[in-house]
């Protein structure tokens, strides 16, 4: 019998957090056999496989936000255990509208017409060779951080406040590719892109976006797309709202001016206190949030421990991440890691000795263009509440002197 | 067209020379294939497929419906998730909340939010009933469609809905809607200069001529004129805010444009005889091309103070403002010989 069902995995990395900041004797690891440690009798590990899968103590997964139907769902990644800069492609959040679907590559098309000299049918062999690049993006839903419009719940953490942004690299074409080969119309000014989910999911991009960057990638950190994210192919839409990032893709047609779909109306538009609402806010604003700690987490005491986090900007690069452990009254500025790219994640991190005293932690987020992240207090006062989507206040974490971690407004 | 419009295209129309560099760069990706990939679709293919329905009605089929007739397919086929009669839900609201919209108590529903009827008929066809989509007929389309404008009060229980009326239906929120105005926020305004992430300029003067003004724009207010503007001979800027405005121009407008096209000859055509106002609109408005109005307005005013300064016009003891109001009535007159 596999190891793996023999010691199903139980516990949370949050667990095993706190159990370790009561002691080693609380640290319960499963019985033996646990390989490593032996000093004799040690026995043969596990052989070679097809495809790998990661240990059984690695617990760390999405989580699914409390929704009526499954399919028209989110899911969470856990930020607070991730390391370095790349979402696993497993741990890379979700939002379907209908579903995932269960598609057949061989059988798959995409369909490029409207204002174009030559009405086009791609399969994915033909989308395979075309030209390709390969570019690390992140993908952030424009309601991440929802949650901050309400006054800090102090159980909140960073998956659920923060959970729906992952960072991949993606392969596949460049739009502009497809295009050319279509030949696009002088009088075309926005395409629509269509999904092959069950509710074929539409958005209108404009065209300059679809010449500049966006990728048809049917590649995700080295191997196909998750079904999750599109599989066999979708729209990568650097640095704006994931919505418009449309997956499945299935269709572009060119048009003359935004069509005006129920996503870029009814929802992804931003209700201001005077009662307009912002339509086509594409770009995801400087943002930024500390993982470790962050809520939820445990600090086992006082002495050396190493803050970090997530930044990152849909207007181009991290230029600075700036960390304050004392509320916002200073600022210390953190260390980037290489490689710094624009429109991605950006890992940072701040050597800190935590004296035991209550502390609140916040991080701030300046991108290349000078944009930076508000507090919270800024933006509603400009904003208001309901507005729903482009939430990028500063996220603050009350360390107290238990070395528990909460969110707190900041 | 709005006045601002009117403006909008009158600079357009009078810069062609200082422009004539970037629109050659925005050609489209038409003209020759480079790989021969993909296969030409027929017609027949293309009509194939769904419509996508844009908001003149394009890609609406033959058929016709009343909400008469969309009652009994709504109470059948919507009302266990959107409520009998489109309020109660517990899924999306389709019905109620007019005028509701400012404040704390907004309720977004199909007829106190959506712009554009088209948008229902496309949705409902595309992706409704949430678990059987894409199995309504397009005369049960505009049956439901119909029924739901109808609990709004926007249609006439006997009113045909097809592809002729559907389109011409106004919202009565169709005028609610405005661009992006970020940044907006005054904490977020220590910017330099945008890397091009590219909002198509095009399709950002057309979006932008449509409102009077960004709503919730906190950029820092100059303060206003003195009421009895004159022109630019009076020495309306100083010489730093020049000079921060030639730093600006060097970082973000140098990549595109030489200072000479904003000189001269060329700036006395285009621009004498016309208010200051306008030539301050006109760059925030369209430039930086890549991304137009992304700068603040006071970088905007110090641009221009720098233009005023190329063309010797005098410095003076106070910035320029970047009050449109106020520039308005500043006036460019042609320098008086020397």
């Amino acid at each position: 019998m596999p190891l793996r069902d023999t010691f199903p995995a139980r516990r949370s990395r949050r667990g095993f957090l706190k159990a370790a900041a009561l002691g080693s004797a609380a640290v319960a690891l499963p019985p033996l056999p646990v390989s490593g440690q032996e000093r004799a009798g040690r026995t043969l590990g596990a052989g070679v496989s097809g495809y790998g899968r990661r240990s059984r103590f690695e617990v760390a997964t999405r989580r699914v936000r409390g929704v009526r139907y499954e399919q028209a769902a989110g899911s969470l990644t856990p930020l607070q255990d991730l390391d370095g800069a790349i979402t696993p492609s497993a741990l890379h959040f979700e939002r379907h509208h209908a579903g995932i679907p269960d598609i057949d590559p061989a059988e798959h098309r995409v369909a490029v017409d409207g204002l174009v000299d030559r009405p086009l049918v791609f399969t994915m062999a033909e989308l395979r060779r075309l030209p390709a690049v390969t570019r690390v993006y992140f993908i952030e839903c424009s309601g991440n951080g929802r949650v901050k419009w309400s006054p800090a719940r102090p159980d909140t953490d960073a998956q659920g406040a923060f959970g729906m942004t992952s960072c991949s690299e993606w392969t596949g074409a460049p739009l502009s590719a497809l295009l050319r080969e279509a030949g696009v119309r002088d009088e075309a000014r926005w395409l629509v892109a269509e999904g092959a989910d069950a509710c074929r999911m539409t958005r209108s991009v404009p065209l300059d976006k679809a010449l500049d960057d966006v990728l048809v990638a049917y590649g995700q950190n080295g191997e196909a797309l998750r079904p999750a994210q599109g599989y066999p192919v979708r729209l990568l839409i650097p640095g704006w709202e994931g919505n418009i990032s449309i997956k499945w893709l299935r269709r572009i047609q060119l048009v003359d001016r935004a069509w005006q779909t129920r996503e870029e109306t009814s929802k992804y538009t931003d209700l201001m206190p005077n009662g307009e609402a912002r339509q086509f806010t594409f770009v995801m604003d400087a943002k930024s949030v500390i993982t470790r700690p962050s809520g939820g987490q445990r600090l086992d005491g006082p002495g050396f421990h190493q803050i970090s986090g997530l930044a990152w900007s849909g207007r181009g690069k991290v230029r600075r991440v700036e960390v304050s452990t004392d509320g916002g009254a200073s600022w210390t500025e953190a260390r980037l890691q290489d490689p710094v790219l624009p429109l991605a994640h950006t890992r940072f991190r701040l050597d800190w000795r935590w004296d035991g005293s209550p502390a609140t932690l916040v991080s701030r987020c300046i991108d290349e263009t000078g944009d930076r992240q508000p507090t919270r207090d800024a933006l509603i006062a400009v904003r208001g509440t309901r507005s729903s989507y482009h939430n990028n206040a500063l996220q603050g974490w009350r360390v107290r002197s238990d070395g528990r971690v909460e969110n707190v407004d900041v | 067209m709005s006045e601002r419009g009117a403006r909008a295209a009158l600079a357009v129309v009078v810069l062609p020379v200082v422009w004539a560099g970037a629109v050659a760069a925005q050609t489209s990706a038409g003209g020759t294939a480079l790989t021969n990939l993909g296969s030409p679709a027929t017609p027949e293919e293309i009509a194939d497929r769904d419509p996508i329905v844009g908001p003149g009605g394009e890609g609406l089929p033959a058929g016709s419906g009343t909400a008469a007739e969309g009652r009994a397919l709504y109470d059948r086929r919507c009302a266990a998730c959107h409520g009998a009669t489109g309020r109660e839900g517990p899924d999306d609201r389709l019905a109620g909340g007019q005028g509701s919209l400012a404040g704390e108590g907004a309720r977004k529903t199909v007829g106190s939010y959506w712009p554009a009827a088209t948008t229902l008929w496309d949705y409902v066809n595309r992706a409704m009933p949430f678990n059987q989509p894409g199995s309504l007929a397009p005369d049960e389309v505009y049956a439901v469609v119909a029924y739901v404008l109808y609990l709004n009060g926007i249609v006439g229980g006997d009113d045909l809905i097809d592809a002729g009326t559907l389109p011409r239906i106004e919202m009565p929120n169709r005028d609610g809607f405005v661009p992006d105005p970020r940044p907006d926020l005054a904490e977020a305004s220590g910017r330099a200069r945008r890397p091009p992430v590219a909002v198509e300029a095009r399709v950002a003067v057309e979006a932008r001529v449509a409102v009077e003004a960004p709503i919730g724009a906190a950029a820092p207010r100059a303060p206003a004129a003195p009421p009895s503007a004159g022109s630019v001979l009076d020495g309306v800027f100083t010489a730093a805010q020049a000079s921060r405005g030639e730093r600006t121009f060097r970082e973000v407008c140098a990549a595109c444009h030489d200072p000479g096209e904003f000189s001269g000859g060329r700036f006395r055509i285009g621009w004498v005889g016309r208010p200051v106002g306008e030539l301050f609109e006109t760059i925030s408005t369209l430039m930086p091309e890549a991304d137009p109005g992304s700068l603040s307005r006071g970088e905007y005013a110090a641009i221009v103070a720098y233009l005023l300064q190329l063309n010797d016009y005098p410095a003076g003891d106070a910035d320029l403002p970047s009050n449109g109001r106020a520039l308005g009535r500043l006036e460019i007159v042609a320098r008086p010989a020397p």
